[in-house]
């Protein structure tokens, strides 16, 4: 169930009017099946697997809670992160990693066969196993106090709204807007209907319809046509954030609506100036994450600078290959990890240069744009003949495939780019829900049109899914 | 228990933009409704048929009358709305007929819902089922099935079925009914005052012209022969193939009328000597006859039917591919010999 789809919206109706009927204890247990019901639409089977790895966790917290002995806590939290690494390193990665041993081993000419098996990817796994980590972790570092009830952790991990493509809460966040009851009020609710229709319009007028720009690049058979890619690279920018923020605007608009806070996971990502702030804005949630619980742990940027780097090369490449099972991933966390390394070893110098921030904006922006080629191309050779065409063989014919795909560019990219601007002017994530009356009617009128005479129709997917 | 604080109206905080926002699409759909329903361009007058699926339209809801007893329904795209008048077959059979063919776009699908549609109205099953497809009718594919859109009464879960639930309610959308209407007035403002809002009555005039003609449009075939350059380089050039979408609905009558114990004439399309000629000396006639073939084999009881040595005059023609009111007339007596003769 998607949540760009008419089966959604009859799902959210009947959940939305049961919860206002509801006290505190049976909305949220009605929230609870409503979440299994959203998620076993998809694969029921995975609901097992799902709640292995919530008992584990409220099991092994509950200890870590008890126990004051530092050795038992410690056995609990490792017992906590070898299931949840093992259920993910099984169902995303076995295939990637045995495919890369039967590439070794045939490199090296030895006669043996690694076995592969046919394992689907359970929907949303990435998100919930890093959420249900932060919980433990946090319960273990005494941050959070274990929860007792285990309807209350369940739907901290399930809750539908963030459960298949985040953002990733943790748990001092959301586990005490489960536990207590919630306040609605009307300017929650608008603000949610506002966050609802804005992530409806982002993914289904701009997000689909630049994927029909940028997917016949990427997979058609003929050579690579290096103008091309560049356009394909501006739209696909502008495709996966909105595709990943629109779902991101829809899953705080859900919340809202039912009086939950979710927290903001893109913060206008483009209008960055720098690989730091890039990620200070982009995915929020994972990347809080990865410097929490990875980056810090390893030392952060406490100690020699080497060590620094190391720990932020380490960091960005399991960030890559977070994203999935492909070495693209990883060269796409390597990539980002060496802008980083590159900026901070940089950074005295740039800081005595004095560019207009919009200079900085878009200069930066292709090195972003740079980074989802990387993401983008389905394999490391793909990636290798798109590089030669944009840089060994570009050419630039101004022809009128080329200017097409220019103008749907800009017809579907016009309105974020304004919003997102106006956003940042005002430094307001919802400045349009703050415009005068007027200027609100028009603008909802013009989106509400768009949608619907341009809108792809048919749900389609989220891009982050898949991860 | 009611969360009684969400239900607190406060009008500093009332939704004014929202409201007047509901309140302007409620204002514009309704208006575009009224257009969509009633109005049409009198320049394109010709194209209302068409564009509108007037006819289908029609012929859908003839299709779902419980009372209907026909012993033989025709299905088929222009060349069968033209060509075959169940008039004269009822004369040379005494069989009831009616001739549910349409235009060409996704015709097809639209005679296998048709077709659902009648077998589960009425109890009394038709005796004969004549089919005739124009060749270029089988590469309509899916893609165009949209342009069906006012054919959803009756129809609703295959349109799901094919579109999606989605993109089946968005065809049920107003505006965009009626963007075809926009778009034109957009592009030539003069249209303006050559709008129509008769459109209703048009519906009503076809509708009661249909039934008495039992499903064929006597004034549609009375002109007289023209070719055109195009034409002629279609038949030249044109590569016979078959959409999976189009076969897949062909198979799916011929399944349907096998299960019902209806007997099939698949009528095989005609046209003017001149035109045949060209179209044997390209490779598009043996691909057609190996198609003919395997329907052939796979449905050894479908009985098909090639008049294309008798329907060859010029004379029979109102264009490269359709009949006119002689050469229908023609046809219609072949098909009811051939009834008679099964009879």
């Amino acid at each position: 169930m998607l949540f760009n789809s008419f089966q959604f919206a009859v799902f959210f109706v009947i959940v939305f009017t049961l919860y206002l009927l509801f006290n505190h204890k049976w909305q949220n247990r009605m929230l609870f099946v409503a979440s299994c019901l959203f998620y076993g639409t998809w694969d029921w089977r995975f609901l097992f697997l799902m709640f292995t790895s919530i008992s584990v966790d409220y099991f092994c917290a509950i200890r870590i809670g008890q126990s004051d002995d530092e050795k038992v806590r410690k056995r609990f939290l490792v017992l906590s992160i070898v299931v949840n690494l093992s259920i993910l390193g099984f169902f995303k990665y076995f295939n990637f990693f045995t495919d890369s041993l039967q590439t070794f081993i045939h490199y090296l000419r030895f006669p043996f066969h690694v076995r592969f098996l046919n394992i689907i990817l359970p929907l949303g796994i990435s998100f919930y196993t890093f959420e249900a980590m932060s919980y433990v972790i946090d319960v273990y570092k005494r941050k959070v106090e274990p929860t007792k009830h285990y309807l209350d952790y369940a739907l901290f991990v399930t809750y539908f709204p963030h459960l298949i493509a985040g953002p990733i809460m943790r748990a001092k966040d959301l586990l005490p807007q489960i536990a207590f009851p919630r306040t609605l009020s009307l300017t929650k609710f608008y603000e949610g209907c506002y966050l609802i229709f804005w992530g409806l319009f982002q993914k289904i007028f701009v997000a689909d319809n630049l994927a029909k720009v940028v997917d016949p690049v990427f997979t058609s058979g003929e050579s690579y046509h290096g103008a091309k890619i560049v356009l394909a690279l501006y739209a696909f920018a502008f495709q996966i954030y909105c595709d990943f923020d629109g779902y991101s605007n829809i899953a705080r608009g859900l919340g809202k609506c039912m009086g939950f806070d979710i927290m903001v996971n893109f913060n206008l990502p483009y209008l960055s100036t720098n690989p730091r702030e890039f990620w200070q804005r982009w995915h929020i949630s994972l990347s809080s994450w990865l410097r929490d619980y990875l980056y810090i742990p390893l030392g952060g940027n406490q100690r020699s600078g080497l060590i620094t780097f190391r720990n932020i090369i380490i960091t960005f490449l399991l960030g890559g290959l977070w994203h999935g099972a492909n070495w693209t991933f990883v060269l796409f966390g390597a990539y980002h990890g060496l802008l980083l390394i590159l900026y901070q070893s940089l950074l005295p110098l740039l800081k005595k240069l004095s560019v207009p921030r919009a200079i900085k904006i878009i200069f930066f922006f292709h090195f972003i744009c740079f980074g989802w080629l990387i993401f983008r191309a389905q394999s490391a050779s793909q990636l290798l003949e798109l590089l030669k065409a944009l840089i060994l063989n570009f050419q630039f014919v101004a022809d009128a495939g080329l200017k097409q795909m220019a103008s749907k560019i800009i017809f579907f990219t016009w309105v974020v780019v304004l919003v997102n601007l106006l956003q940042f002017k005002r430094n307001d994530l919802i400045t349009v829900f703050r415009l005068n009356w007027a200027t609100k009617v028009i603008f909802y009128l013009t989106c509400f049109y768009l949608i619907l005479i341009f809108g792809v129709s048919g749900a389609k997917e989220f891009i982050y899914f898949r991860f | 228990m009611v969360q009684k604080n969400l239900f607190i109206l406060d009008f500093k905080k009332f939704p004014g933009a929202f409201l007047i926002t509901v309140l302007l699409v409620l204002l514009f759909e309704g208006f575009s409704f009224l257009i969509s329903e009633n109005c049409y361009i009198g320049q394109t007058e010709q194209m209302i048929e068409q564009r509108e699926n007037l006819i289908t339209r029609i012929k859908n809801e003839i299709s779902q009358v419980k009372e209907n007893n026909f012993g033989v329904i025709a299905f088929g795209d222009s060349y069968g709305n033209c060509g075959i008048i169940c008039k004269a077959v009822k004369k040379e059979t005494s069989l009831d007929c009616f001739n549910f063919s349409t235009n060409g776009r996704n015709s097809v699908f639209n005679s296998f819902s048709m077709m659902r549609n009648y077998l589960k109205a009425t109890s009394q099953k038709p005796k004969f089922m004549v089919i005739s497809f124009n060749l270029y009718t089988y590469l309509l594919g899916k893609p165009k099935l949209e342009y069906s859109y006012e054919f959803l009464p009756g129809n609703f879960d295959i349109f799901v079925r094919e579109l999606g639930f989605d993109h089946t309610v968005k065809c049920l959308i107003p505006t965009l009914r009626a963007q075809e209407f926009f778009l034109q007035i957009v592009q030539d403002p003069f249209l303006l005052f050559q709008i129509k809002n008769d459109k209703r009555k048009r519906y009503e005039v076809l509708k009661s012209k249909l039934t008495a003609d039992l499903g064929f449009i006597s004034d549609l075939n009375e002109i007289p022969y023209s070719e055109s350059e195009d034409q002629i380089e279609r038949a030249r050039d044109y590569q016979f193939s078959i959409d999976p979408f189009a076969y897949h609905y062909l198979d799916a009558m011929l399944e349907l009328a096998h299960r019902n114990e209806i007997k099939v004439l698949y009528v095989m399309p005609t046209r003017p000597k001149h035109i045949d000629q060209l179209f044997e000396e390209s490779e598009e006639a043996q691909r057609y006859r190996d198609f003919v073939d395997s329907l052939r084999k796979r449905y050894s009881d479908l009985i098909i039917l090639d008049f294309q040595k008798l329907l060859e005059e010029k004379q029979l023609y109102q264009d490269p591919l359709h009949l006119n009111k002689k050469g229908s007339d023609l046809l219609s007596t072949l098909v009811s010999q051939k009834i008679n003769e099964l009879q």
